[in-house]
């Protein structure tokens, strides 16, 4: 393991919210077998003043874990020097086989982890812990993961050995290749940025809906998670070529670079919230009859969607601004 | 109607400390009345009246108020109940030193947000009908015992409650302030406010203020009555 400041603090951070969420689930199998809102027991009480508590906590732990996802990437990034053959942070996951399914836990905890900050936030504003059951149960499922994830991470950083030659993400992401990034980097450029600019838009189209008629929820939520899927695939085979303004270069970690002005970081982070905040409309639509959240749920759906679509709108402009700027042309 | 269903309150609970302040009560208290818990020092006359008032939650038991249960409530709820629906009347009255008399009355509705000039006007109004619009610029600890007081109670209505929550209120006043102090009470509740009083001063459990006296003893009900 190569004691990097950066890696004891990705796995400090780990082992906390790890520890936090596993008592949190632990609390929540409790909450989800022995709730009783219309008791008034000496344990019913104990449960109502430590659930506060407990998903107070638990909510800023998901914060961090959603955070680390880029200090994750960054740190990669930050380290690939060390390793022979690697110009970003692919060839630092490369390093063994835990690195990328790292990554790929780890955007799928974080995604859940906003779903359920979203659950909580929403339970907070009903005055009978509406959705208690329903986020500790999420929770319940969302800890497993969280601790795969950590025990993931824990592998791939103690794997890690600078003396190690890996692959370059030009091996990796190339369209020769027969693995799944080849084939993402390998679809044809302008079909994809077809379907990537027709999602946006019909995304910021339906959520434009939504924010002005209240309609329409599941639709634009589910339009939003997939065009979240499109734009990754947009980024490694379309967007990338204009970026580094080479035909053959898709690497989806290079442009994380300061080379690339960091351009990786806004198109992934607008991704990320248009996922998150776009699904949260959806899953909080599933609750909109619970009487005691008909005076909070709409306005906060409509913040949320408001959230997802700049997020989009960022997403699309700086697309337009990356293939404007380049001097590649397809 | 004030529904208070089997409510305990321990302190320390499982330590050698532990303490028993409310054991088990049930009480139905009518809305629009005066209600007097009477009995000596320690016997959980104030916790009661924090239970009612939001400012503590039973160990175990239910609080009712108007049908609305208000133990389980999370927090922000209960600051928003405590401002609105109670106005409270403490022993030592609580003004915060170096603040005039219409600020410490205006201070409660500040969270609220609600403008500057008609909430200055409102305080000033219940001020005056206390007989203090000519000392609203006086800092707390200028003010006289009756006037500090009269500060303390304007200071519960700033936010116009519908209960009126006082503790042991002439423990500190003579026999002239505390019947002012009572005549102030009648005042109110002829307006339709529900008093709660917890006290052991014979002045207040015999005057004609109380409708109903409910007598706690070791955290227990010992006797409860409707006066004729």
């Amino acid at each position: 393991m190569i004691l990097h400041p950066a890696i004891l603090a990705l796995l400090v951070s780990s082992l906390l919210i790890g520890t936090m969420v596993l008592y949190a689930a632990w609390y929540g199998v409790r909450i989800v077998a022995q709730w009783d809102g219309t008791s008034g027991s000496e344990r019913q009480i104990l449960l109502e003043r430590r659930t506060y508590f407990v998903a107070t906590i638990v909510n800023y732990f998901l914060a961090i874990q959603i955070a680390s996802l880029f200090w994750l990437v960054y740190t990669a990034d930050t380290l690939h020097t060390l390793f022979a053959g690697t110009m970003c942070a692919v060839g630092t996951f490369e390093v063994n086989r835990f690195g990328f399914p790292t990554v790929l836990i780890k955007l799928a905890t974080s995604i859940l982890a906003g779903i359920w900050i979203i659950l909580n936030h929403a339970d907070n504003k009903g005055f009978d812990y509406p959705l208690i059951r329903v986020k500790y149960w999420f929770l319940i499922i969302l800890a497993p993961c969280i601790i795969v994830e950590n025990v993931v991470q824990w592998f791939f950083f103690i794997g890690l050995h600078p003396d190690i030659i890996t692959s370059c993400c030009g091996s990796l992401f190339s369209p020769g290749g027969r693995n799944v990034a080849a084939e993402m980097a390998g679809a044809p450029i302008i079909p994809v940025l077809q379907g990537f600019f027709s999602a946006l838009a019909i995304t910021l189209g339906c959520g434009t809906f939504f924010i002005l008629r209240r309609r329409g929820a599941i639709v634009f939520s589910l339009a939003s998670v997939i065009t979240g899927a499109v734009s990754i695939e947009a980024v490694i085979s379309s967007l990338s070529v204009y970026i580094y303004e080479l035909p053959s270069h898709h690497c989806p970690f290079c442009i994380l670079q300061p080379e690339y002005h960091y351009i990786g970081y806004p198109l992934y982070g607008a991704i990320l919230t248009g996922v998150i905040c776009g699904a949260g409309v959806g899953v909080l639509s599933l609750f909109g009859k619970i009487q005691s959240l008909a005076k909070d749920l709409p306005p906060f759906q409509r913040r949320l969607a408001i959230a997802a679509v700049v997020a989009y709108a960022v997403l699309t402009l700086t697309a337009i601004a990356a293939i404007t700027r380049s001097h590649y042309h397809v | 109607m004030i529904d208070i269903r089997n409510v305990s309150k321990v302190f320390n609970t499982g330590r050698p400390n532990e303490f028993t302040a409310i054991a088990g009560i049930s009480l139905h208290l009518s809305l629009q009345e005066t209600t007097v818990l009477k009995g000596p020092s320690g016997s959980g006359k104030t916790t009661l009246l924090s239970l009612i008032g939001c400012m503590t939650r039973p160990t175990s038991g239910r609080i009712f108020i108007d049908n609305r249960e208000i133990t389980s409530l999370p927090e922000r709820f209960l600051t928003g109940i405590r401002r609105t629906t109670f106005g409270f009347i403490f022993q030592r009255f609580n003004l915060l030193r170096g603040f005039t008399a219409l600020e410490n009355v205006m201070a409660p509705a500040l969270p609220e947000g609600e403008k500057y000039a008609p909430l200055k006007k409102r305080a000033i109004d219940i001020l005056g009908m206390l007989d203090l619009d000519h000392r609203y610029d006086a800092k707390a600890e200028w003010l006289s015992g009756g006037e500090a007081q009269r500060v303390a109670i304007a200071r519960a209505l700033i936010n116009n409650p519908s209960i009126i929550i006082a503790d042991e209120p002439t423990a500190h006043l003579d026999g002239k302030l505390s019947g002012e102090f009572l005549s102030i009470m009648e005042i109110l509740k002829g307006e339709g406010k529900t008093i709660i009083i917890a006290s052991h001063d014979p002045l207040v459990y015999e005057s004609t203020l109380a409708d109903r006296i409910v007598e706690i003893r070791h955290g227990e009900i010992g006797g409860d009555g409707a006066l004729p």
